[in-house]
Order: C-alpha cells, then structure tokens, then sequence
C-alpha cells in the first residue's frame, strides 16, 4: 500500500470517528454522555503516557504524581482565575515537576526507572494526605471549588455538560494532532531508535538523555492537561488522585489497546472506563481485584494491545 | 530541659529506628534476593509482608493463640502462597524484567482488595508477647523491640546459612551468577526459581509478624512497606547484603527520628532525598553490584 493511499485511509478513518464522536451526545442518555467526556479525559492522559511507554520505550509508575499537580494547581488557580489561565497554570507546573523529576529518573536504568518514578509518586501522595496540610490539599477528604466558565473573549460558555464534552474532545483531538507530529518528526525517531536499542541511539550520535528527559517531560504535560480538565468534569479534587492505582490504571490504558499506537490507549482507556463502571455499578466494589486481573491477562497474553494485535494480525493476512 | 527532652527523643528514635530498620532491611532483603536472581521487580512483595501481619492477627488477636506460633504458621503458609503465585502467574513473564512489575503490581492489587474483602477494613495491634521496658538513661525502652531486632538478625543469618552453606544455596548463587551455564550444568532452574520466591515470601511475612506488635496491621500496609524496602534497596544496591543492612538501618534511624522530632511526612520526604541523593551521585547503591 502506498503511503498516500495509507494517509488518505488514516484522515477517513479520523474523520468519521470524529464525526461519530461529535453526535454521538444526541444520542445516548445523559450518564453515558459523562463517562465518555471522562473517557476523551483520560484518552489524553494515555496518548501522552503511549509517548512515554510505546514509543520511548520507558515505564512509568508516577504519572498520578503529574496527573494529581494538574488538578490540583487547576484547582488552586480557578479561585483567582478564569478557565483559560487556571488551565495553563496546571499544565505548567505539572509539565515543570515532570521535568525535574523526569531528570532524577533518567539516569536508573531499566526496572529501576519504574521503581524511582512509583517512589516520587507515593512521597507526593503521602505528602499531599499529612493532616497538616489539610487546609491546602483536603487530605482525604478533597475540596470542591466552583468551576469558572470557558471565556473566548467575546462570549462565555457556561459550565454545562455538553461544552465540557466538546471542551474535553477538542482537547483529546488537539493532543493527537500534537502526539502524532511528535511521533512522526525526527526527534519522534529518536525516541523510537531509543526503545529499540539505546546504546545504538546514542552511538550514533544522539543525545539519547535530553529525549528521554523530553519524551517523559510531554507525558508528564498530557497527563497535567488531563489532571486539570478532569478537575474541572469534577469540580472537586483529592489526594487520591496522586496514588499509585491512577498511575497503575494509565499503564493499563496504555498496554490493553496497545502501546507505540497513540489511537489504542484512547480505546484502551474507554474499554477499562465502561468494564469498571459496569462491574462496580452492577456487582459491586471490586476495582482494585479486576485492575489487577487486567493487567495479569494483559501482560500474559496480549503483551502488544489490541491495537498492536490487530495491526500485526493485517499486516500478516496481506502478506499472504 | 528543651535540650534534655531534644537528646532523649534522639535517643528513643535511634534505638527504635534500629529495630524498624532491621525489619525493612529484611523486607528489602527479599525484594532485593528476588530480583537479583529472578530479574522479578516484585510490586506484591509488601502484600506478602501485610499478609504475614494479618496471619498473625488472626491467630493472636482473633484466635488468642501464641505468637510465637505464628512465627512459624505465617512464613509457611506465605511461602506456599508465594510458591503458588510464581508457579502461575510469573513463570509466563520471567525473564523479562518490566513485564514482571506489571504482572506483580497486578497481584498486589488482587492480594490487597482479597485482604479487604476478608479480614475488613480496620486495623489491629497484636499485644506485645514479651513486655514491659528497659531503664537506659533518659530513655525507657521496650523490650519487645530488642527482641525483634534480635529475631531480624537471627533471620538475616538463617537467610545466609541458606545461600552459603546449602545445596539449594549453591543453585540459587549459581543460577544467579550465569542462568544458561547453571542450566547446562543439569539444576533444575525453575525448581531454584520458585524456591528463590518462597524463601523471599516466607522472609517478607516474618517481617510482618515481627513488625506486627510495633505497627497496626490493615490492608494499606504493605504499600508503604514496599516503599521503604525500594528505597532500601536502590540505596544499598542491588544484590548487596551488607548494603541492604546498612542502608536499612540508616533509613530506619532516619525515618523513626525525623518521625518523633519533626513528622512522618518529614520522615518520608528525607529518605527520598537521600534516595535521590543516592542515585545521582552513585547510581549503583553504597556498595557494589553482589559484593556478597
């Protein structure tokens, strides 16, 4: 297939899923509407961990650690601001701590990377519930805030539920185009050549430590963007944002719909979202025992995702 | 008198941070023997440390039995847990190092909730078995905790003897120095490998029941634990004994320290700057890669 015709069948394919996407709010009942603006949420966060861990080739568990800073700098920042500069003030210091603690985390090597990032997370999450603190993060408990409405200069759109879905599927789109154009640039390559083999990368003459550093500094933006807008679905936050089973629950995004793919942590994170929501609304409150069941069957059996699956299994039948 | 009460609140949080540091240090011992011979990052290890506190629970405080009983109970039967879980769920991923710490972050969210489900949600002290305290100046010690520290070392040695002076010991040095020739040379290395595992579980729930009298054990336990134990390890080094001891140690007095004169948070914060500290100024721990 020639690689216009794969681009032209890429752009149709985007298009009628954007248009799917678009009506589809008609037409389910207004719940449903909820779990899928929550589902284009966390499709943002799991695009900007598939850089990371697909692409780059790095295991991360303390993405809740910039996850947990969007939200709550969101939610510190909406007292004092509008919507707009309350939402670059999260990403910023989600993106900065991403930063620093990307630079630690870099020079471990291997497993070690996944234990030293888990290890920042878990000091933050316990940090943020130390009663002393309480004024400030809620501990437990969290705090509500009032959500500012979205302002574009001349008009204002109300909080309401269908401009937050449009808000939070403008943004999932906008994090794709992004992804794809990190992905696809040469420094996209880099971070490809990385996860093949480092040491080769860095023969060759690429400065394999500043992508890295990179590659985790935009996972960690994604996962502050996607912080603060699920602040703002929410109106409220908590310090169990920052703990260890949100970041657990973005590595299962990531690897159920198939990491290197940027589309199948997007349809991981909606698979996870719908099969939880189901159990824990028809069995009852097992979350943690089926996270953990997920990411065994994952790991076991369908170590490339259903994307990567699907991908290879196409590609093996035009082979034929 | 500031100053006397400053010198004894030091004094108490070194003593206890000796007894606390020995239990991480044997926690982090078996997180640290695992993933040197089996490249397993065993994200379930603080959960088989939780279980081993609950099985205590349940047999001193919900059946009133001896705790010396459950010494002996609770490292079996999460040796025969751990055996079970390698043997199904890690065998498929051995070998590759980050497929193992999903797999094991797995089990350590199916263990916690199972632990939740069964036992409940509140948490329990298990009676000291031996108490009342020692007189030091300034201080009043409790005896318990010298004794658990003395259990710990009995522990680390037993552990040694294990690794140093039994056939089994000489597989699991073998198969941890070069696998293929250790498989050439006809031992079964996937009866070490499960071995390995159960002696790093059974090693974990001592630890539990030991540190059962000094922390109320719940279902979140484990987690922190395995906190600890990580930072223990990344700042010994890996495979290290010696560095996994020292490092323990010191990361207890830090911890029980900073905890009395300042706050648990505080306490928890300096272990990651050392942690942090650690690695960038020597990546490969305070001593060297299986220095023994």
């Amino acid at each position: 297939m020639s690689l216009t015709r794969k681009r032209f069948q890429d752009s149709f394919f985007l298009i009628i899923a954007i248009i799917i996407l678009a009506v589809v709010q008609f037409f389910v009942p207004s719940y449903y509407r909820f779990i899928l603006t929550l589902i284009f949420i966390y499709g943002i966060f799991a695009m900007g961990l598939d850089l990371l861990i697909g692409y780059t080739g790095l295991l991360s568990f303390g993405h809740a650690l910039f996850f947990g800073m969007g939200a709550f700098f969101f939610a510190f920042a909406s007292r004092f601001y509008g919507f707009w500069p309350a939402l670059a003030i999260g990403v910023i210091v989600a993106t900065l701590v991403a930063a620093g603690v990307g630079a630690v985390s870099i020079r471990t090597r291997g497993v070690y990377f996944a234990v030293i990032t888990f290890i920042f997370a878990y000091v933050a999450f316990y940090i943020a519930l130390d009663p002393s603190l309480y004024t400030i993060t809620g501990c437990n408990d969290g705090f509500n805030f009032l959500p500012p409405p979205i302002s574009f200069g001349f008009f204002e759109v109300a909080y309401e539920p269908a401009s937050l879905y449009y808000l939070c599927l403008a943004f999932l789109l906008l994090s794709y185009f992004v992804c794809k154009t990190i992905v696809n640039s040469p420094f996209g390559r880099v971070m490809l050549a990385i996860r093949e083999n480092e040491t080769r990368a860095s023969c060759l003459g690429y400065n394999t430590t500043i992508v890295k550093l990179a590659s985790f500094t935009f996972s960690g933006m994604f996962a502050g963007l996607s912080g603060a807008l699920f602040a703002y679905l929410y109106h409220y936050v908590n310090a169990h944002m920052l703990s260890l089973e949100v970041s657990a629950n973005a590595v299962v995004w990531v690897l159920l719909g198939g990491p290197g793919t940027l589309v199948g942590p997007i349809l991981g994170a909606g698979i996870v979202t719908l099969f939880l929501d189901y159990v824990m609304t028809h069995i009852g409150e097992f979350h943690l025992i089926l996270l953990g069941i997920l990411l065994i069957i994952v790991i076991i059996f369908l170590p490339r995702g259903i994307m990567g699956s699907l991908k290879v299994g196409y590609l093996w039948r035009r082979r034929k | 008198m500031i100053i006397e009460e400053i010198i004894s609140k030091l004094f108490l949080g070194v003593f206890n941070g000796v007894a606390w540091g020995l239990i991480i240090a044997l926690i982090a011992l078996g997180l640290s023997l695992i993933l040197g011979i089996m490249e397993i990052v065993n994200f379930a290890h603080g959960e088989l440390f939780m279980i081993g506190g609950v099985i205590t629970v349940y047999i001193v405080v919900f059946s009133n039995l001896s705790f010396w009983l459950a010494c002996v109970v609770a490292p079996l039967v999460v040796a025969a847990l751990g055996m079970a879980l390698e043997r199904t769920v890690l065998r498929p991923v051995e070998g590759a190092p980050e497929r193992t710490i999903i797999a094991t972050l797995g089990l350590s969210f199916i263990l916690m909730q199972t632990v939740l489900l069964i036992y409940g949600g509140s948490a329990y002290n298990v009676p000291s078995p031996i108490s009342g305290v020692f007189k030091l100046p300034l201080i009043a010690y409790s005896k318990y905790r010298l004794v658990a520290a003395i259990m710990s070392i009995l522990c680390l040695l037993f552990v040694l003897a294990i690794l140093y002076k039994t056939k089994l010991g000489l597989w699991i040095r073998a198969s941890q120095q070069h696998l293929e020739m250790a498989q050439a040379l006809g031992i079964n290395v996937k009866y070490v490998n499960m071995m390995a595992f159960a002696l790093g579980s059974g090693v974990a729930a001592l630890a539990g029941v030991i540190a059962s009298p000094i922390i109320a054990m719940e279902w979140i336990v484990g987690i922190d634990a395995l906190l600890l134990a990580f930072i223990v390890v990344l700042v010994g080094g890996l495979g290290s004994i010696k560095g996994t001891f020292v490092a323990g140690i010191t990361i207890g007095i830090i911890e029980s320290t900073a905890g009395i004169l300042l706050s648990p948070t505080f306490a928890r914060a300096i272990s990651l700057s050392i942690c942090i500290a650690i690695l960038a100024l020597r990546p490969e721990g305070l001593i060297g890669v299986w220095s023994g």
